[in-house]
């Protein structure tokens, strides 16, 4: 899996690439806007993921050379500016997804996943994981091949758990993840915790392995052994 | 009270009390002239009568009249003139008369006159009399005329003034930003008008350069915020991490969030200042409302908190979708934060076809309620808020001139919007 960076703050750069590369991603970077025209015109990548303030030019040409030119992969544009014109335009011209800067790397990790899970097996997105398949689109969870029935919140969260599998994931972006990032949600922890507490008692109880433990002072981590 | 109206109350004391003090003093010197002419003329009327009477010797037959009255009488004290004024009953008009007396005593040997010459004093009076209308028509000609001639400066003279005044009134940094200068005729407003408009673009250039400030400042925490928050989430995958510190890592993750979050919040104030959310949708509040208490179902069953919903009236108003989304979150969202710790209950009604109202039960405020829209003042229950919600709230009222108040009775709080 080959993904395109285009970013040119250094430091969120390495940050992306890090936590990408784990996920078993392969990446590459451009640091400007020509360097990002070169690269996406010479290789193949499943994935762009594109700043829209960059020297050199504004990362929406990009978008559209994509479209225009038929390059195939997914679009993620990431900006630090969150004006609704620029996320339809970015949508309109074919981007996949649009995150606002700052985000969490676990956050974009699964917007990612699910981009490219869309792009690349067209009719069979099903998600396995050891006894747990994940049907996105009917928000259908199977344990064993036994359905269990989820709430929308607990699917979502169950999706951004294996989407980010092994990883620590913090109390703060798994709140923003399911509540959006447009407040200041103080009780959204203790929710939090209710929801996760009823997922995984109803994974329990279909005989799913339970694969959530609790990081002491963060969050969650869903465990892969 | 105007400015013209007290100083004509000046004028007009002044003027009333120069016309009293006037028009006695004017009376009486009249009336001095006039006696003083009267009895000069009596007393030369005395004389030719004491001088014929040398040469008569039966006074009474010649000089007996309605004027002049000669009488012996027999003493011989009063050997002076006498003048004063008197009033006698004239049986042909059937009115007393008023007359101006001058008695005097001849002395002719051993007998002695009494001459008594009057003059009619009719004529003095009505001439007397007649000063007094005369002075109150020009006293209320004098008053007439300082009032229209206020009238007239307040209108005429004074008209750069107030207007002045009237753009003051609605002076505000988005729609007027400064009070241009504007040429009258008089050198003092002029000036003033010329130092309004050096204010008003002080203020303004200040009011834009911390706007901008503020914007920029913002703007540019994002990134740096958004580089510790990333490092932090590849260190906490560290397999090597004790629990203490992650334990301290989680705390500063947190705070992290918590800044970048205050930090949107103040970008999203210093967007809707600088009106960046233009487009103009007509929204209708209570399917808006419907849609946003889905969001929030969970978090409301939660916490046990019933939820009565009267939308009976529909309330549609042309502005931002996200800014009255942001709007009705963020009040219901409080609504839920400040509500008792279970069994709370919120109550969201259409009073009006543009009055929403929501209530919600919760402890009793520990701050006014006029603070309320206040940045960063928080209620103390909520302590990881932010303190931006509802001054967010009370810009977007700002916006679109919506009326926002807050009442609370004991522990049931109400948030009324008239749209």
């Amino acid at each position: 899996m080959k993904i395109l960076l285009i970013e040119d703050e250094k430091e969120l750069r390495q940050s992306i690439i890090t936590y990408l590369s784990h996920e078993g991603y392969v990446c590459e970077v451009a640091r400007d806007f020509p360097e990002g025209q070169e690269k996406m015109n010479t290789y193949a990548y499943d994935c762009f993921i594109i700043d829209l303030m960059m020297p050199g030019g504004n990362g929406l040409d990009l978008v559209k050379e994509i479209k225009t030119k038929n390059i195939k992969g997914g679009i993620i544009i990431i900006s630090a500016k969150d004006t609704l014109d620029d996320r339809i335009k970015g949508l309109d011209l074919g981007s996949d997804d649009y995150l606002t800067k700052p985000f969490h790397l676990s956050e974009l990790n699964a917007r990612l996943k699910s981009i490219v899970r869309r792009r690349q097996f067209d009719g069979n997105t099903d998600i396995i994981f050891n006894e747990i398949r994940l049907i996105p689109e009917n928000h259908e969870v199977f344990v064993n091949d036994a359905r269990v029935t989820l709430t929308g919140k607990e699917f979502d969260l169950l999706l951004f758990f294996i989407s980010n599998k092994g990883r620590v994931l913090p109390k703060d972006s798994i709140a923003e993840h399911i509540w959006g990032d447009h407040m200041d949600q103080s009780n959204s922890f203790d929710f939090i915790y209710t929801h996760i507490k009823n997922m995984r008692r109803k994974l329990v109880d279909a005989g799913c392995k339970d694969y959530l433990t609790t990081v002491y002072g963060i969050g969650y981590k869903f465990q892969t052994e | 009270m105007k400015l013209t109206a007290k100083s004509s109350i000046y004028y007009l004391i002044y003027t009333l009390f120069i016309f009293t003090i006037g028009t006695i003093l004017f009376y009486f010197l009249i009336r001095n002239i006039i006696f003083n002419t009267i009895d000069e003329a009596l007393h030369q009327e005395k004389n030719q009568v004491i001088e014929n009477l040398k040469y008569e010797k039966d006074f009474k037959e010649i000089h007996n009249s309605d004027f002049i009255d000669i009488i012996e009488v027999s003493l011989d004290s009063k050997l002076y003139d006498k003048v004063y004024n008197t009033s006698i009953y004239n049986y042909e008009k059937k009115i007393r008369i008023d007359y101006r007396e001058l008695k005097s005593v001849y002395r002719r040997g051993d007998h002695f006159y009494e001459i008594t010459i009057r003059q009619s004093l009719t004529e003095a009076e009505s001439l007397i009399n007649s000063i007094l209308p005369i002075e109150v028509a020009l006293l209320m000609g004098l008053i007439v005329g300082v009032l229209l001639i206020n009238r007239f400066i307040s209108n005429k003279i004074w008209e750069p003034f107030y207007e002045l005044i009237e753009r003051l009134k609605h002076y505000d940094l988005v729609n007027v930003k400064i009070i241009s200068y504007q040429k009258s005729n008089v050198d003092e407003f002029d000036e003033l008008s010329e130092i309004v408009e050096k204010m008003t673009t002080r203020i303004y250039r200040d009011f834009n350069s911390q706007k901008e400030f503020n914007e920029n400042s913002s703007h540019e925490l994002q990134t740096p915020l958004a580089i510790i928050r990333n490092k932090l989430e590849l260190l906490i995958q560290s397999k090597n991490m004790k629990d203490e510190e992650m334990v301290l890592i989680g705390s500063v993750f947190h705070s992290i969030n918590r800044l970048t979050q205050l930090n949107k919040g103040l970008i999203l104030l210093s967007k809707i200042e600088n009106n960046q959310y233009y487009e103009l949708s007509r929204i209708n509040i209570g399917q808006l409302l419907e849609t946003l208490m889905v969001s929030f179902e969970e978090l409301i069953a939660e916490r046990n908190i019933y939820v009565e919903m009267n939308i009976t009236k529909t309330i549609i108003i042309p502005a931002n979708q996200i800014l009255v989304e942001t709007l009705l979150f963020n009040i219901i969202s409080n609504a839920i934060k400040h509500n008792f710790e279970s069994d709370g209950k919120i109550t969201i009604d259409t009073i009006s076809k543009n009055i929403l109202e929501v209530s919600n039960t919760g402890k009793s405020l520990p701050m006014e309620a006029e603070r309320m829209f206040e940045r960063f003042l928080k209620g103390s229950s909520a302590e990881s808020s932010v303190g931006l919600g509802l001054s967010i709230v009370k810009k977007i009222c700002d916006l679109y001139k919506f009326k926002i108040s807050y009442t609370s009775e004991s522990t049931i709080h109400t948030i009324r919007i008239e749209f």
